[in-house]
């Protein structure tokens, strides 16, 4: 029986975060398909954006972003959620 | 004639509200497809009978269709629904929901603005600094 | 710089997972206490970010960054999957 390393456990852990970003953002649309509440558009973008930014960290099995690329992946998709907020508070949200 | 609920509202119209009516298109929608039974409608065309448009009727259909009070009827194209509740209660709950919104419309608005929003709706709420609705 | 766009992230963490902590409170509704997690667990992994790149740069905090983020988000989805209709 082998040990588990360090770095299969890291990029175990990575790639199920990745895959829950992604189910979530999923979740997301749909609540946006049903309800039509801007905030939910908002909000899948965030979460598609954190869980494409995940697997694109593995991918260039880096542990903390370096590139620019992938800081402004994470960036972005906080922002989005910032909007979201910012957009729930400023209009009704969605279409009457 | 069943108890009637908070304001009037018959209870099983309370349970239709709680269950799938989110909102006043839903009503119009089912009420639609109600009085039309067995005819078939497609989004594009309960959307323009309804006055509303067809991205609202898209989900709204769905929800009834979820809620076993519309079918999808085969080999349409578009896809249509037409009513068909699943057992003799909705139908019921349908035929008391028709008699609140001809003979006491505001009773009806009341009964949905008062019905406990749904897991998305609180989300979507929760972001609201100053929230909906007195609390 | 950096530090700035993971403290940016943390505080709209933050400031999400009090929201839905107070919209919890307020409308019962379990998938905004899921939720809550969640994002208290994002604003921990930015947290730790900073931490883990110039605080201790000299340990690698990888794995304590990632396990609460996972955890967090995980409770979202079984929030999602199991307590909206």
């Amino acid at each position: 029986m082998t040990m588990l390393d360090k770095a299969t456990l890291l990029a175990t852990i990575a790639g199920a975060l990745a895959v829950a970003f992604l189910v979530a953002a999923l979740h997301f649309l749909k609540f946006w398909r049903r309800t039509r509440t801007r905030l939910f558009a908002f909000f899948a973008a965030a979460f598609t954006l954190l869980g494409v930014q995940q697997v694109s960290l593995g991918l260039s099995r880096e542990l903390v972003e370096r590139s620019p690329w992938l800081f402004g992946l994470r960036l972005l998709a906080f922002l989005l959620i910032l909007a979201a907020i910012v957009d729930a508070n400023r209009s009704e949200g969605r279409t009457p | 004639m069943s108890a009637d609920g908070e304001g009037g509202t018959p209870s099983e119209v309370e349970r239709l509200i709680a269950l799938v009516l989110s909102s006043m298109l839903h009503v119009e929608l089912l009420l639609l497809l109600h009085r039309t039974a067995p005819a078939p409608w497609d989004v594009a065309r309960a959307a323009t009978e309804l006055k509303v448009s067809p991205t609202l009727v898209e989900p709204a259909i769905h929800d009834l269709q979820r809620a076993r009070l519309a079918v999808e009827v085969a080999g349409t194209s578009p896809q249509s629904w037409r009513f068909d509740p699943s057992d003799d209660r909705l139908l019921a709950a349908t035929a008391a929901l028709r008699e609140l919104y001809d003979r006491k419309p505001v009773t009806l608005v009341k009964a949905l603005y008062r019905r406990p929003p749904s897991a998305a709706d609180a989300f979507a709420d929760a972001f609201r600094l100053r929230p909906k609705g007195d609390e | 710089m950096i530090d700035v766009i993971y403290l940016l992230c943390a505080v709209t963490s933050i400031l999400c997972a009090v929201l839905l902590w107070r919209g919890w409170r307020r409308s019962k509704a379990r998938l905004l206490f899921w939720s809550t997690l969640c994002f208290a667990g994002l604003a921990l992994n930015n947290i730790l970010l900073v931490v883990d790149t110039r605080v201790v740069p000299q340990i690698d905090l990888a794995l304590v960054r990632l396990t609460p983020t996972l955890l967090g988000v995980t409770a979202l989805v079984f929030g999602l999957v199991w307590d909206a209709e």
